[in-house]
């Protein structure tokens, strides 16, 4: 079973979305800080990281970097709060592999983690 | 030796060297210059008629002869040109104007050798007269009368076409000359031996007095005012220095007239200035108050800052002073680069939008003189019925730009406009292109005023906006997900309980739908934020790979048209695939266009093609690059339905949209893609497109160097 690292800090969001992403096949790891989400990579090195790239403490940016620093291979989504267009810059300035912008339909989630 | 050849000969002379002078202070148009060469000519034969009645030997007569001559051969030329140009039908004519010029200058070179004039015989007993010899004279002789008829028959023609003022001014000028060239031509029978006097001379001045006539009464050439002006002139001379003489002859003593000639010589001046005044004051008492009401009026327009009142106050204000059969006004139309009539009184069904292109013959006039038009000019530049029914034209600038110009019909008294009138509506031209600007300044101001008002309110709604936006995305993530899990629920629900199938299934036909508005929404505040972008987005010019990113541009088409298979986008960059621009703009540029030729092709296929051609179809999207010297050219084409004839002008307007799909957009992406290009990266957008063939558009950014000019 892959795993699947999940750092959002709108807890109703990451409950939810945590749940069908478990739902599609992933072991789950739901995180609301950045801080938590670096340690739990550390420890468990996912398969896969969704990233929210607005956090409050450690932001999006600096996690990012330092997952990256564990593990340059690291396959890492992030997720934007801005258009379409501006996560793309987003995604691509920062090196990341895909991106999702808010909201995250579920039919769109799942044609990107078959693409995975 | 004959003393009434001599006395006739003089009076002609000092009659038409009259009208000469009063013709060279106040020329204005050609046909005045022409006129004074006539008389001029004729004034030439009148002093040389002069020397031959006083000759005493064939010789001085021979040179009177040959002088008068250098009149004679002109009058017929200038006549001719004269009347060609009093019936508007000068152009059809150049040639045979050119012509008799030609001629003239050829017998004048003839006049000096003896092949023209050289002998002499008696006639009358005691005058010395000029004899026809060889072949020259006759030749001469034709075609002088052949002109002199011929002007006149070009005059009855037009009199009978004409009315009004103008009509009464040929009548004039035909019966005048007729008379004066009636007379004329008796001068010649005796030079082919018919040996009448030539009694004709008594009538020469006779044309003298009805052209004055008419120029007076009919106001011909509108030099009324000029001749008013020169008869008190010799009437106060003839009285200041006249009155001395009398006395001085009468009393044989010239002390007293040598002194009062003297003070009255001094006082002379201001004597005729008074008279001058009174005279005109008199004459032109009617005008005078109008064009007083005129400017004074004038001052009053400058307080109305309404264009379109201001131009119906002008136009109301000169018919209703200057009581003329119509007055318009056109306006320079910066956007459609012409002048077009923007108010008109007394002319009924007037073209509505009648409009000059800056490049008429007409327009181009006015601005190369930059001085009012006369009915002359008007009717020989402009074929326009309406137009050509003006008698003037009065044009008003801003600098030594041609901002518009007032165009007047006949006066309801069909007097002629006096240079006292047009000198006034240029005043006044003044005051109304000061009044316009000032209007046209105002609707600017107001205009930009409102513009910052709009962006600064925008400003803080963008502001706002991203917060808010932020939060509702966050809301209706919440959604999207809980309905995702309402599906997954509902149908593991259904396979335990079979029985349960239909009311499950609609509650997830209801999650579906709840996703669908969770889509829409969000397409809703993605309208909203990019609408606000435009006024507040950040612009921060850098190099970077236009290929990087289209390729994340492409990924997230790729999942929202649900596409497994985006092989048919083709890409083409060259060696240098980087461009110089804000990379979010190009983004959301390239985005928008590539999207829409995406949903195009969608369209297509769903809902426009035959079973039979799906089949065939191969969809294709090319995104290619092109550099150039002082820009990037990007072109993005498709093969989808494209844009129908009629939609094509409203593809950049806001809220314009042809999307049949579910999840259409709010229709301002376009709208936002052509100000990102105009304004903010100072780029061109267009498009060429044809229906069911597909559509390819083209956007234009300046390279580093022009950008940042």
């Amino acid at each position: 079973m892959k795993t699947l690292l999940f750092i959002e800090d709108d807890k109703e969001n990451l409950e939810v979305w945590s749940r069908l992403i478990e739902r599609l096949g992933f072991k789950v790891f739901p995180v609301a800080t950045g801080e938590e989400g670096v340690e739990i990579y550390k420890k468990e090195k996912t398969d896969i990281v969704f990233l929210d790239l607005l956090l409050p403490g450690m932001n999006g940016e600096e996690v990012f970097k330092k997952i990256k620093e564990i593990n340059p291979q690291a396959e890492i989504y992030i997720i934007s709060g801005h258009t379409l267009a501006m996560a793309a810059v987003q995604a691509h300035d920062i090196g990341a592999d895909g991106y999702f912008t808010k909201p995250i339909i579920l039919d769109d989630l799942k044609s990107i983690l078959k693409m995975s | 030796m004959n003393f009434l050849f001599s006395l006739l000969g003089l009076i002609l002379g000092v009659t038409c060297l009259l009208l000469v002078f009063i013709l060279w202070r106040y020329k204005k148009t050609k046909i005045h210059l022409i006129w004074l060469f006539f008389n001029l000519a004729v004034a030439i034969w009148g002093f040389g008629a002069f020397l031959i009645g006083k000759a005493t030997t064939p010789l001085s007569a021979i040179i009177a002869w040959r002088l008068s001559h250098i009149g004679v051969i002109f009058i017929a030329t200038l006549f001719f040109h004269t009347a060609v140009i009093l019936c508007n039908i000068e152009t059809k004519f150049k040639k045979i104007i050119i012509f008799s010029y030609l001629q003239a200058f050829f017998f004048l070179f003839l006049n000096a050798t003896p092949l023209f004039i050289s002998k002499i015989r008696i006639i009358l007993d005691s005058l010395y007269y000029n004899h026809s010899t060889g072949l020259f004279y006759p030749i001469f002789f034709f075609i002088w009368v052949s002109l002199v008829v011929w002007g006149h028959f070009e005059l009855f023609i037009h009199y009978r076409k004409v009315s009004g003022v103008k009509r009464n001014q040929i009548l004039y000028f035909f019966v005048g000359t007729l008379v004066g060239f009636l007379g004329g031509i008796t001068n010649f029978f005796p030079m082919f031996k018919i040996d009448i006097y030539p009694f004709g001379n008594f009538t020469i001045p006779l044309y003298c007095l009805i052209v004055t006539y008419a120029i007076l009464k009919h106001h011909l050439m509108d030099i009324r005012v000029a001749i008013t002006r020169v008869g008190i002139f010799f009437i106060v001379y003839a009285f200041v220095l006249g009155l001395p003489f009398w006395i001085g002859y009468q009393t044989k003593n010239w002390f007293i007239p040598t002194f009062s000639m003297f003070i009255l010589a001094t006082v002379g001046p201001l004597i005729y200035r008074y008279f001058q005044k009174k005279a005109e004051n008199v004459l032109l008492a009617q005008q005078r108050r109008y064009q007083y009401l005129l400017l004074e009026a004038g001052k009053g327009m400058v307080r109305e800052h309404d264009l379109d009142k201001l131009l119906e106050l002008i136009v109301d204000t000169i018919k209703r002073l200057v009581k003329v059969a119509f007055v318009g006004i056109f306006l320079e139309d910066k956007e459609k680069s012409c002048y077009t009539l923007r108010a008109i009184k007394g002319y009924n069904n007037f073209p509505k939008h009648f409009s000059f292109v800056q490049d008429n013959p007409l327009i181009r006039r006015i601005r190369e003189t930059k001085a009012s038009l006369s009915q002359e000019s008007i009717s020989y530049l402009s074929k326009e019925s309406f137009i050509n029914s003006a008698n003037l034209i009065i044009p008003f600038f801003r600098d030594s730009d041609l901002l518009g110009f007032l165009a007047l019909g006949e006066k309801e008294d069909r007097t002629f406009y006096t240079q006292d009138d047009i000198n006034t509506f240029e005043i006044l031209s003044r005051q109304v292109a000061l009044a316009i600007e000032y209007c046209l300044f105002l609707r600017e101001f107001r205009r930009n005023q409102e513009k910052l008002f709009t962006t600064e309110k925008l400003a803080a709604i963008g502001g706002m906006a991203s917060g808010i936006a932020h939060q509702m995305r966050n809301r209706l993530n919440h959604f999207s997900g809980a309905a995702g899990e309402l599906v997954f629920e509902a149908e593991s629900l259904i396979q335990k309980h079979p029985e349960l199938k239909q009311s499950h299934e609609y509650l997830i036909r209801l999650a579906k739908s709840i996703t669908g508005n969770v889509k829409r929404t969000a397409e809703l505040i993605k309208g909203i934020l990019d609408f606000t972008a435009i006024e507040v987005n950040e612009t921060s010019f850098s190099t970077f790979s236009l290929k990087e990113v289209v390729n994340s541009t492409i990924i997230p088409l790729k999942v929202k048209h649900d596409l497994s298979d985006v092989s048919f986008v083709k890409e083409e960059y060259g060696s240098d695939d980087t461009i110089y621009s804000v990379k979010g703009q190009v983004v959301e540029i390239i985005f928008n266009i590539v999207d829409n030729a995406y949903e195009a092709i969608d369209e297509k296929r769903k809902y426009k093609l035959s079973d039979e051609e799906k089949k065939e179809f191969v969809p294709f999207i090319e995104i290619k690059l092109i550099q150039k010297d002082e820009s990037h050219l990007i072109e993005v084409s498709d093969n989808g339905v494209g844009i129908e004839e009629e939609d094509k002008l409203k593809v950049f307007s806001p809220y314009f949209t042809t999307k049949s799909s579910q999840i259409s957009g709010t229709g301002i992406g376009m709208y936002v893609v052509k100000r990102l290009v105009e304004e903010k990266l100072r780029g061109r957008i267009w498009f060429e497109s044809e229906y069911m063939k597909g559509t390819k558009f083209f956007v234009e950014l300046p390279r580093e160097k022009e950008a940042k000019r």
